[in-house]
């Protein structure tokens, strides 16, 4: 496997402050990627400087085996859709004409079929598009782009639930016939669960999960029950979080759930439920959140 | 290269960045038409204006918005600052060459019609086009260049420092022109300058801006090169 995007030891501060403080992963290329993090936990400035748009404070940004900062080489290669993205105030169809000038992977087909997916006016202002619809039309281009590696930075922003799937599908099945490295930033993370092959979680300005999603989905489980029961199962596995409601108790344990679990949960009658990414993501950066440090994520 | 032409389209694409100076100056040229023939009979009123400089200070501005909304949008698509500049650059270049033809050939019909049968000056812009008429293209496209390479620096100032960069970059000029007041006092050179200014000739004043819009040029692209979009 090809690596796409290298970030090796990486810090961006502004004024003093780390956005992104110390950081390094990788990611493969063909794969779609989750950047996954509450806001301001540094997950903009990382596609920042992915996109040569800000030069790290220290440490090493690679895209494609080269620094990507006025590097034409590599830039051509990506698409950065941002969630506020700036537009020049022109019709739908010059600001698609204006992208296919500078995405040579452009396919014009492919964003015709977009912009009637999302019913887009090709003759309307970008100004006058609603806020949903100016998303929509991000999408468009960052999947009509085909870019080598495409950059999705919270682009449903205003979009309905509708909408949102419509995306995935239409991304799911682009990727599937034309692979290429996704990065997706998201906090709407159980809906974009399935799409995910791997994850980096940051918060607070570092990494916190960098693994397969698939792994990562495994990685702790609830059980629930009657308190004296839930209690005995637990014993002396580690317990993330724990809920009591009268009788009745829910603990979250870390760990996977094999034979052993399995067969102890029956005969305490418990339920065992896998606990979401979106829960473990949650986990993740509220306990780190909880420290006390002297770093803080800065929203850019 | 072929970036830099990319870009150069993409601003093609926004027509309203060549229509609005033209569209301006079409108003101007018709208001001052209408002024001419309501006041033909007044004495003394002078058929001369300078409606001319409508077309300039309207692409200053239309440079500067478009600086604004094309360098996130450009960059955000994998453009290099770097081509962005040479794009614009090369769009800024054929947007005064238009400009020195198209007020090359107006020059010319202005004269032949005798001002458009009013004996007015429109584009025969008093001294400034005084000149043979090989010179008039670059006295026409050199101020536009000047114009659009002025209003991408004062943007690119606003993207790089923001709106106090702006306000403290303004009062650095008033002081340097202050200081420069008191410097040609002090050396006593008040009379040497205006002996310069009235030696100038169109065409060294126009070698002077053409100067003035390489320098806009080179110190935009320093600005925008740590500009954050």
């Amino acid at each position: 496997m090809t690596t796409a995007v290298r970030v090796d030891r990486v810090s961006r501060r502004y004024h003093g402050l780390a956005a992104v403080d110390d950081v390094s992963f990788s990611l493969e290329a063909g794969r779609i990627h989750g950047l996954l993090g509450r806001n301001g936990a540094g997950k903009t400035t990382l596609m920042r400087l992915a996109t040569g748009l800000e030069r790290p404070s220290s440490g090493t940004v690679e895209v494609f085996g080269a620094d990507p900062f006025e590097n034409e080489d590599v830039l051509r290669r990506t698409c950065f859709v941002k969630e506020s993205q700036t537009y020049p105030d022109l019709s739908v169809r010059r600001v698609l004409a204006s992208a296919r000038l500078l995405q040579p992977g452009w396919d014009e087909g492919l964003a015709q079929a977009l912009v009637t997916d999302f019913d887009l006016p090709l003759k309307r202002r970008v100004r006058k598009l609603s806020r949903g619809m100016r998303s929509a039309l991000g999408i468009v281009i960052g999947l009509a782009s085909r870019a080598p590696l495409t950059l999705f930075d919270e682009p449903y922003l205003g979009l309905d639930a509708p909408s949102r799937t419509l995306f995935y599908d239409r991304l799911l099945a682009d990727f599937a016939d034309h692979p290429r490295t996704v990065v997706l930033s998201t906090h709407l993370i159980d809906e974009v669960a399935d799409l995910l092959e791997r994850v980096v979680v940051v918060d607070h300005g570092r990494v916190v999960i960098d693994a397969e999603a698939e792994d990562v989905r495994g990685t702790a489980y609830t059980v629930v029950g009657p308190v004296g029961p839930v209690a005995e199962f637990v014993g002396r596995r580690e317990v993330v979080a724990r809920q009591d409601v009268g009788a009745y108790a829910s603990a979250t344990v870390r760990g996977r759930v094999h034979d052993p679990e399995r067969r102890l949960a029956d005969e305490l009658s418990l339920d065992l439920t896998p606990v979401s990414l979106q829960e473990l993501v949650a986990h993740a950066t509220t306990v780190r959140a909880d420290d006390t440090r002297t770093t803080q994520g800065v929203d850019r | 290269m072929s970036r830099a032409v990319a870009v150069a389209g993409v601003h093609t694409l926004d027509v309203q960045q060549t229509i609005w100076p033209w569209a301006i100056l079409a108003t101007s040229f018709v208001v001052n038409v209408v002024l001419w023939v309501a006041l033909s009979g007044v004495d003394g009123f002078e058929k001369t204006t300078g409606g001319l400089t409508s077309l300039y200070a309207t692409a200053l501005f239309v440079a500067c918005v478009s600086v604004a909304r094309q360098l996130p949008f450009t960059l955000g698509l994998g453009v290099t600052r770097r081509a962005f500049m040479g794009g614009s650059l090369l769009y800024a270049t054929a947007s005064s060459a238009l400009v020195g033809v198209v007020l090359t050939l107006l020059n010319r019909v202005e004269e032949v019609t005798d001002g458009f049968g009013q004996g007015g000056r429109f584009f025969r812009v008093p001294w400034l086009t005084d000149v043979p008429t090989y010179q008039l293209f670059a006295v026409y496209a050199v101020p536009m260049l000047f114009a659009l390479a002025l209003g991408a620096f004062l943007s690119g100032l606003y993207a790089r420092f923001g709106q106090t960069g702006v306000l403290v970059s303004s009062l650095v000029g008033v002081v340097v022109a202050t200081a420069a007041v008191l410097l040609v006092t002090a050396a006593d050179g008040w009379a040497a300058l205006g002996q310069w200014f009235t030696e100038l000739t169109p065409m060294s004043l126009t070698g002077w801006l053409s100067l003035l819009a390489g320098a806009s040029l080179a110190a935009t692209y320093a600005v925008l090169r740590r500009a954050s979009v």
